[in-house]
């Protein structure tokens, strides 16, 4: 952070978290075998922010959140990604927080794979559903349980065990469990949701993946916002 | 040969900023960035600055370890910087042994490390599914591949790890005594007789321009420090005295930098790094040419005034390597 800020000026923020444990199981790094990951997570956070404020450099350090163990120390960053789309969930994620940003500059925000559109396209929503139904499986069984999603999902995890997600495992996954994941709204659906997501205090929206997949659904989106904020 | 500069991740940004913004015109080949473990600047961050900062040179990493950081995050990082310009090219060293201490970390057979490292970076890269259990990973399925070929350097000392270097990287970074260099270059030259494929042997050496007594000064510190960090073999294999060596190593434990400078000899001097006018140093670098050195790096402190120093070496540079080229052919 400190070479980025140096050279190119205060324009950058910084998202930690644990991480996918599936993915990182992979790599060598199981997540199951460590403990305090909280704390570990905390600790970095305000080495991170010492050691920029010992250079005089700023740099906002949000805390990327999903889980009750995470939202519990989500008010001691600068603010908090968290890993949803449903208004609901993203209300009782704010609250299990306990709005910090009332009593001084907190940030919150929402990471969820998006896909945001003028003309449908049946192929990029299936990368959606793919997108979401990680998410899924990847969420703790406490949000699912207090969601009405815990049967469904852990019977597709007893499924795949402990092998990576599959194609064919993530088509499990059935769209009522996924739509709780991803944002997906027609460039008329996209205001409406946006001033909900305001009146629950989210002062950013980060639009992933596959908004991304291509320039033309990130052109798509641009004009799409753009023409939404001067409505 | 080509004339190459080296930095450290220690640079300060005032520093980066004024480089990038003249390497396309000095006439350098590259730049190398070696990974001083722990300071400043962030080496995947700072090589993919230079290189979307520049048009033209070559820009390695030169060296990082892999015992410092994820294999995968290795791939992905040499990966992106790639994608940013195949101008890119990758270093890999075990690391200096002091730095590994301080990080708690100790390796065995840092050879078959190396061997291993290569070869799971270069499966990454061609996007198969990837297992190796010692470097903790399970059926690891990169989502991309690289397109192209991301060279391999090795950053090397003792004759095995020189030896994996031969038979599997793309090139070899070497640093030390000047007859340690030649004894190198000729015994891996003749492993590669029966190889196919382009291999480069990189010289990086600490270099001073010295003119004047302080710049001496910094020399015998930079000496200093180098010989203590050399390897015994390497320094027995140059025929240098080790009491000479023991002495300042004791001195440098004791009573710093500083002191050890003072005992520093004109020998060791000639030995361990560069210095002289730009001029004087453009022709030692020349001299490694005939030794078989592909391309030499001009590595820091450079001088009392680096950036004096790397103008006017590079300005010699140009008039001498015409020169030597002329002659040459």
């Amino acid at each position: 952070m400190r070479t980025l800020i140096e050279y190119y000026g205060e324009r950058f923020e910084l998202c930690i978290g644990p991480g996918d444990r599936d993915n990182l199981r992979m790599v060598g790094i199981d997540l199951e075998r460590i403990s305090g990951i909280p704390k570990m997570i905390l600790e970095a956070k305000n080495e991170i922010s010492e050691h920029l404020d010992r250079v005089g450099l700023r740099c906002r350090v949000w805390l990327g959140a999903q889980g009750p163990r995470m939202l519990k120390i989500a008010s001691k960053f600068d603010g908090a990604l968290l890993n949803y789309s449903d208004p609901e969930m993203v209300a009782w994620a704010l609250n299990k927080i306990g709005r910090p940003y009332e009593t001084r500059k907190w940030a919150a925000g929402i990471f969820a794979p998006a896909y945001i559109y003028r003309e449908f396209k049946p192929e990029i929503y299936r990368v959606l559903r793919f997108a979401s139904a990680t998410v899924a499986l990847g969420t703790s069984e406490h949000v699912l349980k207090r969601f009405g999603l815990k049967d469904i999902v852990t019977s597709i995890r007893g499924q795949y065990g402990s092998k990576p997600f599959s194609t064919s495992v993530l088509r499990m996954v059935p769209p009522t469990v996924t739509e709780r994941f991803y944002i997906l709204k027609s460039q008329e659906e996209l205001p409406s949701y946006i001033r909900t997501l305001e009146s629950l205090g989210i002062e950013q929206v980060v639009f992933a993946y596959p908004q991304a997949i291509s320039l033309e659904t990130i052109r798509e989106l641009g004009e799409i916002l753009e023409a939404t904020s001067k409505e | 040969m080509n004339l190459s500069l080296g930095l450290t991740t220690s640079i300060s940004t005032g520093m980066v900023k004024w480089l990038t913004d003249i390497l396309d015109q000095i006439g350098v080949y590259g730049v190398w960035v070696g990974e001083d473990i722990g300071k400043l600047q962030d080496i995947f961050t700072l090589t993919g600055t230079i290189l979307l900062e520049t048009e033209r040179v070559k820009v390695g990493i030169g060296v990082t370890s892999p015992l410092i950081r994820n294999h995968t995050t290795i791939a992905r990082a040499a990966a992106t910087l790639m994608e940013i310009s195949p101008r890119f090219r990758l270093g890999l060293g075990v690391g200096g042994l002091q730095d590994l201490t301080l990080m708690g970390l100790k390796v065995e057979k840092p050879a078959k490390l190396m061997e291993e490292s290569i070869n799971l970076l270069r499966a990454v890269w061609r996007g198969g599914q990837v297992s190796n259990l010692r470097l903790g990973l399970t059926d690891y399925r990169p989502k991309y591949y690289v397109d192209g070929e991301i060279p391999i350097f090795v950053g090397a000392r003792g004759p095995r790890m020189l030896r994996l270097a031969a038979d599997h990287a793309d090139g070899l970074i070497l640093s030390g005594p000047k007859k340690y260099i030649e004894d190198t270059v000729r015994s891996i030259s003749g492993r590669l007789a029966e190889r196919r494929s382009r291999f480069t042997f990189v010289l990086w050496l600490p270099t001073i321009m010295v003119q004047s007594k302080g710049d001496l000064n910094l020399a015998k510190k930079t000496v200093a420090i180098v010989a203590a960090d050399t390897p015994d073999t390497v320094l027995e294999q140059a025929g240098i005295q080790m009491e000479m060596v023991e002495d300042i190593r004791g001195r440098l434990a004791t009573s710093g930098v500083e002191a050890a400078a003072e005992h520093v000899s004109e020998v060791l001097m000639e030995h361990l790094c560069i210095s002289g006018s730009a001029d004087e140093i453009c022709e030692r670098f020349l001299e490694y040419s005939r030794v078989g050195v592909d391309e030499v790096v001009f590595g820091p402190p450079y001088g009392r005034n680096p950036r004096e120093s790397i103008e006017k070496v590079t300005e010699a540079w140009r008039v001498a390597s015409e020169v030597w080229n002329q002659h040459k052919f």
